[in-house]
């Protein structure tokens, strides 16, 4: 009740903090509207007029040539012309003197003789060398330039350009403003998580358990609660109305207790009665000292969610730019000349997925040690200093060193922050606090390509790298909120140790895992990092497209894994359906790159990325689930953190796998060809997956017992 | 009351949440106006350039030479007069030697590196240089046969440029600042009137409370979140104190007073 009770609260407070925002912005499009209109209107003007004047010329070059004014023989055809030149033009028309047309071309605005007949337009004639500014004329703004010969005024040429070219400006920024509104949605939910979230759901958490005790007649005192945080009041009046009962209790129990100490004829008659009635109360209700038990406090677990979300969200910014960034740092690598530019275009992203992937151990051991707010603390300092020299980088030679940084300052936060996790759980509530952890690296998947790909276009990739910079450091603040680590929790971690080279070994030549882990967690990640992160970046651009349409297609797939993911988790609760969600989902993405084949316009990106994400979101959180299912013997043999770290593992060298056999595709290839290749083979690992687990399931003597 | 102490927190979050998406709309705007200011800008020099070459190019139909039009000064000095825009035209040869210029000072001495740079590698098509007093938009010129023999420029105020949209992003400014004002204003107030309904809720419950009858839960707290539970809790409460009472009654019955 206390959770659906707090997502009604949530749902209330971000929808009212949502219609406010679409509210102001819809404001801000109708401000800058008409801000453009008023400052772009005049730039317009005299762009048309630049045309104009080399149209008038050609008429005035015609009457020299002796043509009468009225007569001049293909004019329309130089009208057309001049549309050809500048294509915003809507409207051109030639009148005398007195405002009649002689010619016109296009769709003349309503109102236009009358403007053309009108004493301001007219008295510009008596100034050949100045005509007036733009006037709106009906949907038009209409330029009008008096021609003029050496002896006399002739008349004017008037020019209309659409009022539309604003609404056009200001409908092209409406994908991004919808970029913006989804990701203050997600933003808004975030900051309503950290700033009160966490205190509402211990307070909520707290005011339930007083009730429920005393609603089951229970009136032990409960373990000091603070009466500092929302509904203290209430929640000290409830433990007060309890202890009234339990001192209730204890003084009639002190007093029963006296009076059978008394001599037998002292002692009132209903003493029996009342002792007897004592014991059977004391039989429905819970009375007496409070309970020594003490649980671990949600509180701390939640205080994670903020710096991770801030530092992962400074990672993804640079999703949507990075391809291109290191594309336009390129320069040849010193002794291998004959490695491709596609290559090395993929080697930053490959070789930071490589240091996640192969320092986890090395990194949760060093946490371990100096402690996960420490160690936290360290990886998004290190990271911020990779960013920043990222961000001014000169080739991709030292970018390649820069990119590794970030790579460990990303590699130890991710490694402390699950430290941090596990060491605020119990086997009781770890799921859902790794779908905390989880939830709080998807929302950032979700806000950070797609602002990523808006501020790489309009401040530059550098200013980008900057601004992650600052969120890294900016988590830093966030981090330092949360406890130092306790010699429980250290403990508690301790248990995990990194998988040794015997253990990978010998999973890796068993079937049932790397049924799990060749067939489907490697190739998943492959797709994830060759296609989105390195192919989908290039390409988009190749297309003409804009780094901000990258960040709209990568936040496509974070959204799909945000809302589908916990469906499909929910739905994987018996190895059947978890085999089927995988294989389902490994084949429904490598179709989702298939899409390619029909063609080359980002509409089928977008439906790439979108069956991406569908088909990830059913397979990801089974296939985590199925490594125990089909390794029960090996998870008992070695113990699950080794089963599970070598998964990991696998499946992260998977992630370095993805961009260099992109870049190897794309090299011998072309981009198509790559998207299609990758997809394709996955699609199959799909189809071997579905046939290999039906197998085993038709062979009881492979299921592990 | 303890829920006062959230509600500065939600007004933090709602003057949050407005900065943020007012300030990206208000960035978008501003990025939005100075890409189309700029591209009208460059448009319209071109449209001038292209006027221009059209008129080198009726003289190199006739037989003149590149470097011997007479009239070009003259073309060149009206075409700059009808922009105020245009600080001068500027004609060069495909090394940058200057052929014909509006400004004097500049015909004597050899056009920007900056200039040939990005003529060169335009590679035929339209170029633009942003570079202080030496921004220019260009246009490459080619004889008969299509072979580049020299280039337009139009150098142009970049100060003139930055200064207007200076002006806009002011007026940008301040809008976007009075939406995020009145935006971050009305979120926090429908903010904290969600959490005063959720207070009321609470209030009631206290009430209750305080006045020791659960029965006097109010519709609105027995409706609530914790209806259900706090009637099962005052009703326990209700029999442990009467169970407790009748055993006092019991204890003292007969009790010498």
């Amino acid at each position: 009740m206390n959770q659906s009770y707090l997502r009604s609260i949530y749902l209330r407070l971000a929808g009212v903090v949502m219609l406010v925002v679409v509210l102001a912005l819809a404001a801000s499009a109708f401000l800058s509207h008409r801000a453009f209109e008023a400052a772009l209107a005049p730039e317009m003007a005299k762009k048309v007029a630049s045309g104009g004047a080399s149209a008038r010329s050609l008429v005035l070059k015609a009457m020299d040539n002796q043509i009468a004014f009225g007569e001049i023989y293909g004019i329309e055809q130089t009208f057309d012309d001049l549309k050809r030149s500048i294509p915003d033009i809507a409207y051109v028309a030639v009148t005398d003197t007195t405002g009649v047309v002689l010619y016109q071309r296009f769709t003349a605005p309503a109102g236009a003789p009358a403007h053309f007949r009108s004493p301001a337009v007219l008295g510009s004639l008596a100034t050949p060398d100045f005509w007036p500014p733009a006037v709106r004329v009906g949907e038009q703004y209409v330029v009008s330039m008096p021609i003029v010969t050496r002896q006399q005024p002739v008349g004017m040429m008037h020019i209309g350009v659409s009022v539309e070219f604003v609404d056009r400006i200001i409908l092209d920024m409406l994908l991004d403003v919808v970029v913006v509104l989804v990701v203050a949605l997600f933003f808004t939910l975030e900051l309503l998580n950290f700033m009160a979230g966490s205190k509402l759901e211990t307070a909520l958490k707290s005011l339930g358990e007083t009730i429920e005790r005393g609603a089951s007649g229970d009136f032990t005192p409960m373990r000091a609660r603070g009466t500092a945080g929302p509904f203290g009041a209430v929640l000290k009046l409830l433990e007060d109305v309890r202890e009234r009962v339990n001192t209730g209790f204890a003084t009639l129990a002190r007093d029963i207790e006296q009076g059978r100490r008394v001599p037998a004829h002292e002692r009132p008659p209903g003493l029996a009665a009342a002792h007897s009635g004592l014991q059977a109360l004391s039989q429905r209700f819970r009375f007496g000292a409070a309970d020594s038990t003490t649980t671990r406090d949600d509180g701390q677990l939640a205080k994670i969610r903020a710096p991770l979300f801030v530092f992962i969200l400074a990672e993804e910014l640079t999703r949507p730019f990075l391809p291109g960034y290191i594309k336009s740092l390129l320069v040849p690598v010193p002794g291998l000349p004959w490695l491709a530019p596609e290559i090395v275009v993929g080697l930053p992203i490959a070789l930071f997925m490589l240091i996640v992937a192969l320092g986890q151990p090395f990194l949760g051991a060093y946490a371990q040690r100096v402690g996960n707010r420490h160690a936290m603390m360290v990886g998004a300092g290190v990271a911020a200093f990779g960013f920043v020299a990222s961000a001014i980088a000169s080739s991709v030679l030292d970018l390649l060193l820069w990119r590794s940084m970030c790579a460990l300052g990303y590699g130890l936060v991710f490694v402390a922050a699950q430290g941090h996790v596990l060491a605020h759980t119990n086997n009781a509530n770890r799921a859902r606090s790794f779908a905390l952890f989880i939830g709080a690296i998807m929302v950032a998947t979700v806000c950070g390509p797609s602002i990523g790909g808006i501020l790489a276009d309009n401040i530059g990739e550098r200013w980008t790298l900057a601004i992650a910079a600052l969120l890294a450091i900016g988590s830093m603040g966030a981090i330092r909120l949360l406890p130092r680590q306790d010699a429980a929790a250290t403990a508690a971690q301790s248990e995990i140790k990194p998988p040794s080279l015997r253990e990978i070994a010998s999973l890796m030549v068993n079937k049932r895992f790397m049924t799990v882990t060749g067939l489907a967690a490697i190739p998943a990640k492959v797709l994830l990092t060759g296609v989105c992160f390195y192919l989908v970046p290039l390409y988009v651009l190749s297309l003409g497209s804009t780094q901000s349409m990258v960040g709209r297609i990568l936040m496509i797939y974070g959204v799909v894994m945000v809302v589908l993911m916990p469906l499909a988790a929910s739905f994987a609760t018996t190895r059947e359906r978890m085999e089927w969600l995988v294989g389902s989902g490994l084949l429904l993405s490598g179709i989702g790159t298939l899409l390619l084949m029909f063609g080359d316009h980002v509409g089928w990106i977008f439906a790439a990325v979108f069956l991406i994400g569908l088909g990830q979101s059913l397979s990801i959180a089974a296939q985590s689930a199925l490594v125990r299912e089909h390794c029960d013997s090996e998870v008992t043999a070695m113990g699950e953190p080794a089963v599970y770290g070598v998964y990991r593992l696998l499946e992260r060298l998977g992630n370095a796998l993805g961009p260099m056999l992109a870049a190897v595709l794309l090299m011998a290839f072309s981009y198509r060809t790559g998207f299609v290749a990758i997809g394709g083979a996955v699609a199959l690992c799909g189809v071997v997956f579905i046939l290999a687990t039906r197998r085993s399931n038709a062979a009881p003597a492979l299921v592990p017992v | 009351m303890t829920m006062a102490k959230t509600k500065p927190q939600l007004i933090v979050v709602a003057v949050l949440v407005c900065l943020f998406a007012v300030g990206m709309a208000g960035l978008l705007n501003f990025f939005k106006y100075r890409s189309n200011a700029e591209r009208i800008i460059k448009e319209r020099l071109v449209v001038t350039g292209t006027s221009i070459e059209n008129s080198i190019q009726s003289s190199l139909a006739l037989g003149l030479q590149f470097a011997d039009l007479g009239t070009l000064p003259e073309t060149l000095e009206r075409e700059r007069a009808t922009d105020d825009l245009i600080l001068s035209i500027e004609v060069f040869d495909t090394e940058g030697k200057p052929l014909y210029s509006t400004d004097r000072l500049r015909a004597s001495r050899d056009v920007p590196a900056a200039w040939i740079t990005a003529a060169r590698q335009a590679a035929g098509k339209d170029w633009f240089v942003k570079q202080g007093t030496d921004s220019a938009a260009g246009i490459a010129i080619e004889n008969n046969f299509g072979l580049g023999i020299g280039y337009l420029a139009l150098r142009y105020s970049e100060e003139q440029v930055s200064n207007s949209t200076m002006a806009v992003a002011r007026q940008l400014a301040l809008s976007a600042f009075a939406v995020f004002a009145a935006a971050a204003t009305l979120a926090s107030l429908a903010l904290v009137a969600v959490m005063n309904r959720l207070t009321r809720d609470f209030d009631a419950v206290e009430a209750a409370l305080r006045a020791r009858d659960g029965s006097r839960l109010s519709p609105a707290a027995q409706k609530g979140p914790f209806g259900r539970a706090l009637r099962r809790f005052f009703e326990t409460v209700r029999h442990a104190e009467s169970d407790l009472a009748q055993l006092r009654a019991e204890l003292h019955r007969g009790a010498p007073r």
